[in-house]
């Protein structure tokens, strides 16, 4: 059953026109962000779930920012930084969730290390606790590559918390949970290292906040 | 060859695109209609016995214009393209008997190297394409031809292709697609200036380029401006990134046979850069990418967890996934929006699309379904 293109072949001629998908512009990447995996929630630092409207911010710190010295100035920690794009709690379908968001932005910086900016207000102004959360792996690292391109971030794969701090599990009562993580926002004020963010979350809010997380965990997980 | 009785079927599609190419699908149908009466009837003949040695197909052939733009390129335009088409076939048959990767078809009397070049082991000049059985959909390349058997590069395991129709198409090269002195008409210069047709090798992207140099034009690899890249084999489910530099871009005349069966495409671990081979909108709902099953299918889960096919919307890329949650299976949403229904997103006719494989260490085959099938009543 030798097929000749000739003999055989029924040449029904089809012409289709095919919208064309193209781009007139730069290279750009996808960055997506937030909270999408439910791994980590952003807190204050009385370890309470930041409300919806809260405003956090997707960019990139200078290499040389210096947080320690600066924790708590908000003009010299804008200037370190470049927006890339803002959110706020809530936003990407967490409608009713506090601490949580989920978002897609476009950026066309090339080989920039991430970070999330989180206020516990809706606007810098308004703002008394913030906190700066970072990866340092290369995975909140744009490519450097000028072709359009994805990466998906999350909160629950930061390792570096330039201003507040991580805790561990907040459900004691659920170990299977026990990859849920809270971020506490450093106050203004007086913000503290890792070691005491921990030591004030789990002195002050630990039995409220693990009865809420287990609350909120009852309707999200379970 | 196919098996179901198309003949009362209405061949129906839920179409979400364009107008323009709605109405070519109307062509498409009816020229299909026509194939699937045609198999139907050449199955009807090889139940009688000797006919199958003068019987022949009628799949379509057809011809794709794409026009990435029509006007003046002043920004690089990037256009992420999947060939709709196939080869047309050079051979059919049905394997009668397999031993490890040598597979015999009785019936064939082939030449020696007919589907293969005699000298170079590591060239391919043409594959195999399983039509039925438990590998339809599945291509793999030639590696020698005898009389009546052909070597396969393809690892069968356990499985049987014995009694599988199979057809033998010629590979697509850089050449053979865009021209041996770029007929096509891609922006000609160096490896800075030409438009570029980006590929890629499983690891990395390849640039090929048409190079206007007087010392000798041809197409070439960006790093390598002297070897003739023009034979690169551009696999048939394999995804071409072009990237228009300026100029005006050209109009690609695509023309092949439609692939309208199931088309088995493999998913590797990493960055899969796939075309579909699909002359109609499939959508992520019903492209089978998902199927409740990693090893099968996308793996569930989150953004940072999930497998993510990746489309590109024309200005940048959208990331889709299925959610999952300890609830269970949420469906196919777009990273960053964990509530909305992705399920009817299309992937338009024509383009190539990426599919991060992470979440899963296995490497799975994606059955792209038959654009033939009509929906379930």
């Amino acid at each position: 059953m030798k097929t000749s293109s000739c003999l055989f072949r029924s040449l029904a001629i089809l012409s289709l026109g095919v919208v064309a998908i193209v781009s007139s512009a730069r290279a750009q990447v996808t960055v997506s962000w937030g909270t999408e995996s439910e791994g980590r929630y952003f807190a204050d630092a009385a370890g309470s779930l930041l409300p919806e409207g809260s405003l956090v911010l997707l960019g990139s710190f200078a290499a040389a920012t210096d947080f320690a010295g600066n924790a708590s100035d908000y003009s010299y920690l804008s200037s370190q930084f470049t927006t890339f794009s803002s959110a706020f709690i809530g936003d990407g379908g967490f409608t009713g969730v506090d601490g949580a968001l989920a978002a897609a932005s476009v950026t066309s910086a090339l080989n920039r290390q991430l970070s999330y900016w989180a206020f516990n207000a809706a606007t810098t102004g308004a703002a008394t606790e913030w906190g700066i959360f970072t990866q340092t792996t290369g995975l909140w690292t744009t490519p450097n590559d000028p072709f359009p391109s994805s990466m998906n971030t999350d909160l629950v794969d930061a390792n570096v918390a330039n201003i507040g701090s991580f805790a561990p599990s907040l459900d004691p009562l659920v170990p299977s949970l026990a990859r849920t993580a809270i971020l506490n926002l450093g106050p203004v004020a007086t913000v503290p290292d890792s070691s005491v963010g921990l030591l004030n979350w789990f002195a002050i809010g630990a039995t409220m906040v693990s009865g809420r997380m287990f609350k909120r965990r009852l309707g999200y997980t379970i | 060859m196919e098996k179901q009785d198309w003949s009362g079927a209405p061949l129906a599609y839920e179409v979400t695109s364009p107008a323009s190419i709605f109405m070519s699908l109307a062509s498409i149908r009816s020229q299909v209609k026509i194939a699937v009466y045609t198999r139907v009837l050449l199955l009807g003949l090889a139940g009688q016995g000797a006919a199958w040695a003068q019987s022949a197909t009628t799949t379509p052939v057809g011809i794709v214009t794409v026009a990435p733009g029509s006007s003046a390129v002043t920004t690089p335009l990037f256009f992420y393209y999947g060939p709709p088409l196939a080869q047309a076939a050079v051979y059919e048959g049905r394997f009668t008997a397999m031993a490890g990767a040598v597979l015999t078809d009785s019936g064939a009397s082939w030449t020696v190297n007919q589907f293969n070049p005699a000298v170079s082991a590591a060239a391919r000049s043409h594959y195999i394409e399983v039509t039925s059985g438990v590998l339809q959909g599945t291509s793999f390349d030639v590696l020698a031809t005898a009389a009546s058997t052909i070597t396969a590069d393809f690892s069968f395991g356990n499985t049987s292709v014995v009694g599988s129709t199979y057809v033998i198409r010629p590979h697509r090269t850089i050449a053979s697609l865009f021209g041996v002195t770029n007929q096509a008409g891609l922006r000609a210069g160096t490896e800075l200036t030409a438009d570029l047709i980006r590929l890629w090798d499983g690891v990395k992207y390849l640039d090929f380029f048409y190079s206007s140099a007087a010392g000798g034009p041809g197409w070439r690899k960006v790093g390598d401006g002297v070897t003739d890249h023009g034979g690169r084999v551009i696999k048939p489910k394999e995804g071409i990134l072009f990237k228009f530099t300026g100029g005006t871009s050209p109009t690609l005349a695509l023309m092949g046979e439609l692939q309208g069966g199931v088309a088995t495409i493999l998913i590797a671990p990493g960055a899969n850069f796939v075309n579909p081979v699909a002359s109609i909108p499939l959508t992520l709902g019903t492209s089978n990418l998902f199927t409740n099953n990693p090893a099968t299918g996308l793996k569930a889960g989150a953004p940072t967890t999930a497998d993510v096919v990746s489309l590109f919307n024309g200005a940048a890329f959208d990331d889709y996934y299925v959610r999952s949650t300890a609830a269970g299976v949420q469906g196919w949403r777009k990273a960053g929006d964990v509530a909305t229904d992705r399920s009817a997103v299309v992937i338009p006719p024509g383009t190539a699309f990426i599919v991060k494989r992470t979440g899963d260490p296995r490497a799975f085959s994606w059955k792209r379904p038959s654009l033939y099938t009509p929906p379930s009543s």
